[in-house]
């Protein structure tokens, strides 16, 4: 009997325990083992939202307030009501020594807590990146002004097939979209105008491209007609070069000899340049020289001669070539140089050839871009000269400024500035530690 | 015995007691535990894989724009693997702690543009490493597309398309502001992008567009962008049929060739005289020039001929060269290729593929053998052609068999012969379907007895291939002028041969010309019109199997009358000399007994050419009335279409 009570005692303890242990031996429900996978969740949430490119635009849009506050209201939607959000976008620079830039961010918690996660996500605007629209010459260094010399009274020379006007229409057609502002110079008093430092519509005069379409010629002021007679107007040319010194300008000589003559219908209407063309005057060869002294800033004008050279068929350099492909300009890649500048020039006038536009050719240059080295090592002034026999083929011209500045077509790297961003949006858990 | 009982009871309770310690225990280390760190492994890897699909897209975009400047796939294809590498760049400065690394294996990008079904599609293999999560190894491939494919068009629209991206899928989403039509501004000879109006989209990704005003139904170019940049240039065409009606008289002289050029207004020009066409001329599309072929229905079966494409300045004036194969077609381009009554029709067709290759028959010489030292001398392989410009004789030679005409230009009141100041330029030699040389003429001390000052000149002459003759554009530029100017003889060409028998057009009678024979002064004597001297000749005889001449087209012959109105009356004329030796014929838009004075700017053109004959076609054969005239008095009519 004893032995039975026992034994009873003995199931009712194991039995007790059996179910003392069930109630604790109860699975916890899903929710309670597997939590939210942040990442994954802001991955996901990243991607919807920009599955109509939404995401993306109001990326490149910060101050498109419609468009974030309907991003913030998709986002609060998407998201499960204990999630904690920010969504920043930024800007990857990689140039500086601050990696990211904030663009733009929003949030509906101040802090998220210790156990929050993010995801990363890379939008880009097309509207950025890959629109063909030319970058502007110069307007970062103060500049971005074309002067195109389209003289009326100023009759050209060497120019077949062509008048100053047509050459300016063909310029301004390819070269106006990588300036700011183009400025087609109508006639010898515009022309003075902008020698003596006065813009002609508000134009940045300083850092100009100037582009003289007469050729040989060059359009020369009334009142410097008159003050300059003397030495054959040479004189004109040594201050056409202290201008283009002072101002910064890039004097671009289309083709031929450049200065040969001055030009203006008023002041030389019964003097030709001895073929049959008023309103000219030669200078000859003391033009060119005269140019460069003033560009190298002599303290005064001293009368001498230039030189040029025959080197005849001459090839584009390969960082034309280059370009030709960069801008879509296909100039035939040989041409014929009758007029080349002597490489010694260089050194002489202090000038540092910064485009080769043809290849050298023994001690001559074709074609190339001189900047004047100035006293404290920057530039001051240039110089774009074209030695080859006419007809002139502006495309050449053209497609050297362009070399030499540079002017972006459309973006090199997927890194440079403006074309990508990169969204992260960090999720944290309400009450989560 | 009573001791064991206990100790079974101490037993169950000790066991109960271990029992419940260790499930509590257990159970609270499940329930109450914190959870380990989520794996990142997953999570990381999509991350990288959608960034370089993202970047595939973008890269895709980025050669689509290049090949908007330039047709040179090899170059654009360098400049997107940059690109590539630098958005690799960018994904390892997103996530540094990653450690990624990336290999591209494989980058394939291509487009087929311009067609009715058209794409651009990129790929990319890329192995990477994530030193930071300790994961080697992965390779990842994806692929970026966007195709346009174009409903059959007709020529009020509207635009019916569909649009495809990765994988087939539609494309629904699209707006107006991813659609531009390509419309040509005839003013300026420059594509304009438009956006349409307003779009209908469907479910299965097609889109109906009501067609931007200016924009043709049955040839339009759209081009279609989404928004990861990726550019695809569809067109409801893809090649331009020219049907060309010959005149009956045509069956004379079925062999004898004209030089057609197709410019990017679609006007088509023979001898400085636009081709008479029954429909409005299409525009040729911004197309690679290396995609460029042109066919011809010669006697019933289509082949391949040969053709050039040709770049020029300032409207049409200026050649420059040949056009480079990887630059795109503009308003400084030209197509130029032979027809003759053989021909039906011809078509200018294009291979939308970036990979194309430029036909050899654009390129390839196969007529000429020119000699550009010494005096110069073209050949086409009928007719040789020397130049000495810039030496002592001035005349041009015109070699055909055994028979040589000379001709002199720009002769200028009492100036003889101009001078030229730089040899003269060789635009195109042995080219594929014609040479071109440029050159000018200039007078020193400017134009005397009496003066004409402020005058420039321009002479462009074209050696055709197969042909017997040679084309001129003489040109003249008077600027405005403070000194006055006097023109008392006015000669831009003269031809001349030893042979005696000189022959005129002196009108028309019917469909025929009425042909005067001998010298004479050949005046406009039509009031109000303009008469037709279209060509003289001088041949051996009127068997007429030797000789040389000149013609022009109507628009040329109304240019010999254009200073008439100047001098007040008639002045210009054709004018014939047998009664001196070489005898002469003299294209004179200013004859001497006349004179134009003025000082206002002018600038005139004329276009002809000058035919050198041995047993050959000559410009006009008595005996059945036949010969070159044709060509000029009655240029082919052309209808043109576009088709898919």
């Amino acid at each position: 009997m004893m032995r039975t009570i026992e034994v009873l005692l003995v199931v009712i303890i194991l039995t007790g325990a059996f179910i003392t242990v069930s109630f604790f031996v109860v699975l916890p429900g899903a929710r309670e083992i597997s939590p939210i996978n942040l990442r994954r969740l802001s991955f996901t949430t990243l991607l919807m939202l920009d599955s109509n490119h939404d995401l993306s635009r109001a990326a490149f849009e910060p101050n498109n307030y419609t468009l974030w506050s309907g991003l913030q209201t998709a986002l609060s939607a998407s998201l499960p009501a204990n999630v904690l959000y920010n969504l920043t976008v930024y800007e990857v620079t990689g140039e500086t020594s601050q990696l990211y830039t904030i663009i733009n961010s929003m949030s509906n918690a101040e802090n998220l807590g210790a156990s929050s996660d993010a995801s990363t996500y890379v939008v880009a605007s097309s509207n950025v990146t890959f629109n063909v629209v030319p970058e502007k010459i110069g307007l970062e260094e103060g500049g971005g002004t074309l002067y195109i010399l389209s003289c009326s009274d100023a009759p050209g020379w060497w120019v077949t097939g062509y008048t100053s006007q047509s050459l300016a229409k063909d310029l301004y057609d390819l070269l106006s979209p990588y300036f700011y502002e183009t400025v087609m110079v109508q006639d010898t008093a515009e022309f003075e105008q902008i020698l003596n430092g006065n813009a002609l519509h508000g134009e940045t005069l300083q850092n100009a491209v100037v582009i003289n379409t007469c050729g040989e010629a060059v359009p020369i002021p009334s009142s410097y007609a008159d003050a300059y007679d003397g030495n054959s107007y040479g004189e004109y040319f040594y201050e056409l070069g202290k201008r283009v010194n002072q101002y910064n300008w890039t004097w671009t000589s289309i083709v031929g000899w450049p200065f040969y003559y001055v030009s203006n219908t008023a002041k030389f209407a019964n003097r030709d340049n001895g073929w049959g063309i008023y309103g000219m005057s030669q200078v000859g060869s003391a033009g060119l020289n005269a140019f460069l002294q003033g560009l190298d800033e002599r303290s005064s004008y001293i009368p001498g001669s230039s030189s040029t050279s025959s080197p005849g068929v001459v090839h584009l350099s390969s960082e034309v070539i280059d370009s030709s492909n960069y801008y879509g300009i296909y100039p035939s890649p040989y041409q014929t140089s009758t007029r080349a500048l002597p490489t010694a020039y260089t050194k002489e006038y202090h000038l540092d050839v910064t485009t080769y536009v043809f290849n050298p050719v023994g001690g001559s240059i074709p074609a190339a871009i001189y900047r004047h080295n100035g006293t404290d090592n920057s530039y001051e002034g240039a110089f774009y000269a074209i030695g080859l026999t006419r007809t002139p083929d502006i495309r050449l011209t053209a497609l050297g400024l362009l070399t030499d500045y540079h002017p972006r077509l459309y973006r090199s790297e997927y890194t440079t500035n403006g074309t990508s961003r990169i969204v992260v949006l960090q999720l944290g858990l309400m009450g989560g530690m | 015995m009573n001791k064991r009982g206990q100790f079974s009871i101490i037993a169950a309770l000790l066991v109960a007691v271990v029992l419940v310690a260790a499930v509590m225990t257990t159970y609270s280390a499940i329930r109450y535990s914190t959870l380990q760190e989520q794996p990142q492994v997953l999570s990381a890897v999509d991350e990288i894989n959608l960034a370089l699909k993202q970047i595939l897209g973008f890269t895709v975009g980025y050669y689509g724009s290049i090949l908007k400047v330039t047709g040179n796939t090899t170059y654009a294809r360098e400049l997107s693997a940059n690109y590539l590498s630098s958005g690799l760049n960018n994904i390892a400065d997103m996530r540094p702690e990653w450690g990624p690394s990336f290999n591209v294996t494989s980058l394939i990008l291509k487009t087929n543009w311009y067609t009715e079904s058209s794409y651009s599609i990129g790929s990319v293999t890329v192995e990477y490493d994530l030193s930071g999560l300790g994961l080697y190894g992965m390779t990842y491939s994806a692929a970026s597309q966007l195709d346009v494919i174009i409903s059959k068009s007709n020529s009020i629209g509207p635009a019916v398309f569909t649009v495809f991206k990765d994988e087939g899928e539609p494309l629904v989403n699209l707006d107006r502001s991813n659609f531009k039509f390509y419309r040509y501004d005839y003013e300026s000879s420059n594509w304009d992008l438009v956006n349409p109006i307003d779009v209908s989209s469907y479910s299965d990704g097609s889109y109906s567009i009501e067609l931007p005003s200016g924009v043709l139904g049955d040839s339009y170019v759209l081009q279609v962008e989404d928004s990861r940049g990726i550019i695809v240039t569809a067109s409801s065409f893809s090649r331009y049929t020219a049907t060309l009606g010959w005149n009956a008289l045509y069956s004379t002289i079925p062999d004898e060739n004209i030089v057609v050029e197709f410019l990017q207004n679609g006007t088509m020009r023979w001898l400085g005289q636009n081709l008479v066409s029954t429909e409005l001329a299409k525009p040729i599309p911004p197309l690679p020039v290396k995609s460029i072929h042109v066919i011809q229905t010669i006697d019933g079966v289509d082949q391949e001929v040969p053709f050039q494409i040709e770049d020029w300045a300032s409207n049409y004036r200026n050649p420059l060269g040949m056009a480079n194969n990887a630059s795109l077609f503009s308003s400084r381009n030209m197509i130029v290729f032979l027809v003759n009554s053989h021909v039906s029709k011809f078509t200018i067709w294009w291979n939308g593929s970036d990979d194309a290759v430029q036909p050899s028959l654009a390129y390839e010489n196969i007529y000429f053998d020119d000699d550009t030292t010494g005096a110069g001398k073209l050949d086409n392989g009928i007719l040789q052609l020397t130049l000495p410009f810039g030496n002592s004789n001035y005349d041009i030679l015109s070699t055909v068999g055994g028979v040589t005409s000379r001709t002199k230009l720009m002769r200028f009141n009492t100036d003889e012969y101009p001078t030229y100041g730089s040899n003269l330029a060789y635009i195109i030699y042995n080219g594929v379907v014609r040479d071109i040389i440029h050159q000018e003429a200039e007078w020193g001390g400017g134009i005397t007895g009496p003066d004409c000052p402020n005058v420039y000149s321009q002479i462009v002459i074209t050696l055709p291939a197969k042909v017997t003759y040679y084309t001129y554009q003489l040109r003249l530029m008077f600027i405005n002028s403070e000194q006055q100017r006097t023109i008392t003889d006015l000669c831009p060409i003269r031809v001349s041969t030893s042979y005696s028998t000189i022959q005129t057009e002196d009108g028309m009678s019917g469909d025929y010309p009425n042909v005067v024979t001998g010298s004479g002064t050949f005046y406009n004597n039509t009031a109000g019109g303009w008469t037709p001297h279209h060509w003289s000749q001088i041949s051996y005889d009127t068997s007429n199997t030797r000789g040389a001449g000149i013609m022009f087209t109507d628009s040329a012959n109304r240019q010999l009358y254009r200073f008439d109105s100047i001098s007040g009356g008639a002045s210009g004329a054709l004018k014939t000399n047998t009664n001196v030796n070489p005898r002469t014929i003299e294209l004179l838009p200013v004859t001497s007994g006349h004179q134009a004075q003025f000082t206002y700017p002018l600038d005139v053109t004329w276009h002809g050419a000058v035919i050198t004959f041995d047993n050959l076609t000559p410009i006009y054969k008595t005996s059945n009335e036949s010969g070159l005239w044709i060509l000029v008095e009655y240029p082919p009519i052309v209808t043109v279409t576009a088709e898919s």
